[in-house]
């Protein structure tokens, strides 16, 4: 009924805008729907301008008591008639702002700024009177259960929200929590809960906009008043020092029917004062440099997945921490760097959070078959209760580890230390007595001289017998060699005196045609230095190329004899 | 009477092989206290082998290079680059103690003892032959220039002369190395082991001149020994003296 009168004032203050419109200036206005509200419920108030379609809203002031929740907007109507033949048209803008009461009592809106056609203007002020819903508090619930006042940082605190409504009240159909703190608590951390078997859960309205899961406790008596209560409950952990606040608290319940045309709501509202957290800082006394983070009390448990092992496989060692304490947030041990565990080689850690317990599963492999046990493994944490740091250990697990035969093992010596270059290692061994000096200086100045100066002589000794790189010379050097490379190409006997021939006139520096038929033992006797011995075995061998040649057959005789006897000719001297 | 001279000269035929033994003991005590970590006491034995042992060559060149193994445990980079130098002189193509050598000169701060450009390269191609090895390689060379010569004497020709300066060429070469061993200067070694360097004064008084700064790990040629003073000339030809304690004398090591 009341959203319907509403409509029709707004139709009516349209209707008569566009003579305003017509007069000039553009109309501002503010205006409350209701100027008394119950405390938990919101103020709206309406802001318009009428006359132009170009204007800004630039802020709400503070108003002590109020929340300002927000604006939602503008909104844009247009109206047009027609006056006496002619045809007007008016425009307007309008805003909904909406605030929260955090406490009873008479407040002052102070006027709305807003930016109109390029000019700053301001609505009228407003006034709103707050007062406590008596009724909802007497049908209504809504109360902090245990909730902490005094926490560790790091540590996890609970709070709990109890709520809900008279039991005889089973119209009810609506509820909405308004928690201001929800998702604004500076310095803090959600932790995830583990879901609780068992329980139902139902889903409802938070802060008018979203949703929240809740448990249902069911029918409760409290303080001699039946109930159905409700609860919310959230883990939180503060990860600085200070004042942790919790703002004042409604929760919102009542019936609401939504017909075709209109809706029927019946709206009770319960408030729960700010709760204040203080978050106290961990110790420096007595925290020890292996502290995990830890904070609360943890229980540890350890298992394996098999106590008797070959030396060098891998087991799967599981720690499992449990307890009220931070189990998202500690660190775990690093197993790789304990000295308990240097009998083990650790391969790696998988860590898991599951809401109530973390577990990590070390793969470890035993180094060597000395280790008869998986060493307990020590967490160091603060407990707040004590508000001492004390460490949680799992028992020590024992094993088997069996040496495979042929297997060396992983222990390999100086494992994990760093390389680096260092001196090469003493010689122990004596390199024994050093067998002399060298060659004497003597020797060494001597030899040089002597080179050159029998080299003067030979020089000398040989040029008087002439040039040896004449070509009379290179020709007689090089008799021989062709003596024996003509003979391996001659097929015959004829071949072979020819060649023969050759090598005398090499020797004898005359042309090959010149020893045709020539006296050789008259030449021996005639030329100075040659054996006439050789010099005869030569005469004869010709004699022979010559008769075979001759008897017609040219049948080539053995090269070697030739050769060695033209060996024989040039030790002769020839 | 006949008998007697035997005895004195089987007594002075086994002396060398005593003493020997004598000094291969002192060398397993070194060893033995090298391994028990008492380097200064290996150190010791081994100097007191430098100086009585009558051996040299490649033997002096490990007694030297255990010193300075010694002398580097104890923390004397620059003793045992000292060390290190000297038994180049011994064993120049000793791959360890070239390892040693540059591991000892970059704890000591000092430029590596091979700097690997060309001309370093060459200069250790000449150092790396021991005298023994460099007057073969001479004597290599001047056969080699006889051979050339007695060819070009015979034969003649561009050949012979061809041959004749290969000779001449390949024993300058061959002779390179032992020219540089007796180029070397072959007086008694002195090594700045100070790790900030020493004055050298003009006279040994700590209030005498200074004439310059000798940088540690340089040597220096000895000329004269006072009590807690070393006199020296410098490579630039400078003679002055530096006190006994920032230095390692090398010739205090020679048999």
């Amino acid at each position: 009924m009341r959203t319907l009168c509403i409509a029709l004032a707004a139709l009516v203050a349209s209707a008569s805008a566009p003579l305003a419109a017509q007069q000039g200036d553009p109309v501002v206005s503010a205006q409350l729907q209701t100027g008394l509200v119950k405390l938990g419920s919101q103020a709206v108030a309406q802001v318009t301008v009428e006359g132009t379609t170009q204007a800004l809203l630039k802020g709400v002031d503070p108003v002590d008591g109020l929340e300002f929740v927000g604006s939602s907007g503008p909104k844009r109507s247009v109206f047009e008639s027609i006056t006496r033949g002619r045809r007007v048209r008016s425009e307007s803008l309008s805003w909904s702002l909406h605030w929260r009461p955090e406490r009873v009592g008479s407040f002052e809106i102070p006027p709305v700024r807003l930016e109109v056609d390029g000019r700053e203007v301001t609505t009228q002020g407003m006034s709103l009177r707050v007062v406590e819903d008596f009724q909802g508090q007497n049908l209504g619930y809504l109360e902090w259960v245990d909730a902490p006042t005094e926490v560790y940082e790091g540590e996890p605190f609970e709070v709990t929200l109890r709520f809900g409504w008279d039991s005889g009240m089973s119209r009810f159909n609506h509820a909405n929590l308004i928690l201001p703190w929800w998702g604004r608590l500076p310095g803090t951390l959600e932790v995830e809960s583990a879901p609780t078997a068992g329980q139902r859960n139902i889903d409802v309205s938070l802060n008018d906009t979203g949703v929240v899961r809740v448990r249902e406790l069911g029918l409760r008596n409290l303080g001699g008043r039946d109930l159905r209560l409700f609860e919310l409950q959230r883990t939180f952990v503060s990860t600085r020092t200070g004042t942790l606040s919790f703002p004042v608290s409604h929760f919102e319940f009542g019936r609401v029917d939504r017909g075709f045309f209109e809706s029927r709501r019946e709206i009770y509202y319960v408030a729960w004062p700010a709760l204040e957290v203080e978050i106290r800082p961990l110790p420096e006394e007595g925290r020890p440099f292996e502290f995990s983070g830890g904070v609360g009390r943890f229980g540890a448990r350890a298992s394996v997945d098999r106590r008797s092992l070959d030396l060098g496989e891998s087991v799967k060692f599981t720690v499992e921490w449990t307890g009220t304490g931070n189990l998202e947030f500690f660190e775990p041990p690093d197993l790789g760097r304990e000295d308990a565990f240097k009998g083990f080689r650790a391969y790696g850690a998988t860590d898991r959070f599951h809401g109530d317990r973390r577990v990590v599963i070390y793969d470890l492999a035993p180094k060597t078959a000395k280790v008869s046990e998986l060493p307990p493994v020590s967490l160091s944490i603060f407990d707040p209760v004590t508000g001492e740091y004390t460490d949680v250990e799992t028992a020590a697990i024992p094993i088997r580890v069996r040496v495979p035969e042929g297997l060396v093992g992983l222990e390999v010596e100086g494992a994990g230390e760093s390389i680096g270059l260092d001196l090469r290692d003493i010689k122990a061994t004596p390199e024994g007595v050093q067998a002399g000096e060298g060659p004497s200086d003597l020797l060494l100045a001597g030899l040089p001289i002597a080179s050159l100066l029998g080299w003067i002589a030979l020089r000398r000794n040989v040029r008087r017998r002439g040039d040896p790189a004449s070509l009379k010379a290179r020709r007689r050097r090089r008799a021989r060699k062709q003596l024996a490379r003509r003979l391996s190409r001659a097929n015959d006997a004829r071949g072979q005196a020819e060649a023969l021939r050759a090598f005398l006139g090499d020797r004898t520096d005359e042309a090959e045609t010149a020893w045709e038929g020539r006296d050789l033992t008259l030449y021996a006797e005639t030329a100075a230095g040659v054996d006439s011995s050789t010099v005869v075995v030569l005469a004869a061998l010709l004699e022979e190329l010559d008769a075979t040649i001759w008897s017609g057959d040219s049948v080539a005789i053995e090269t070697a004899r030739i050769l060695r006897v033209a060996d024989e000719a040039l030790r002769g001297g020839l | 009477m006949i008998l007697a001279d035997g005895l004195f000269f089987f007594v002075v035929a086994a002396m060398p092989a005593v003493e020997l033994q004598g000094e291969r003991a002192v060398d397993v005590d070194a060893v033995e206290a090298y391994r028990a970590g008492d380097h200064a006491a290996a150190r010791a034995r081994w100097d007191e082998l430098l100086r009585t042992t009558t051996t040299g060559g490649r033997e002096r060149g490990r007694l030297l290079y255990n010193a300075g193994n010694a002398a580097a445990r104890g923390g004397g980079w620059l003793d045992a680059v000292g060390y290190y130098t000297e038994a180049l002189h011994e064993t120049p193509r000793d791959s360890d103690l070239w390892a040693n050598l540059e591991f000892a000169r970059r704890e000591a701060g000092l430029e590596p003892a091979d700097r690997g450009d060309l001309a370093a390269t060459l200069g250790r191609l000449l150092s790396a032959w021991t005298v023994e090895e460099a007057r073969w390689i001479a004597l290599g060379g001047a056969l080699f220039l006889a051979a050339a010569l007695a060819f070009e004497a015979v034969r003649g020709g561009r050949g012979g002369r061809v041959s004749a300066w290969v000779g001449v060429s390949l024993a300058l070469l061959a002779s390179a190395p032992l020219a540089r061993h007796q180029l070397a200067d072959d007086a008694p070694r002195v090594f700045v082991t100070a790790e900030k360097g020493l004055a050298l004064r003009s006279e040994p008084r700590v209030d005498a001149q200074v004439l310059e700064r000798a940088k540690p790990g340089t040597f220096r040629r000895e000329l004269d020994r006072l009590s807690g003073w070393v006199g020296v000339e410098t490579t630039s030809g400078a003679k002055g003296w530096v006190p006994e304690h920032g230095v390692l004398v090398l010739i205090d090591l020679a048999p």
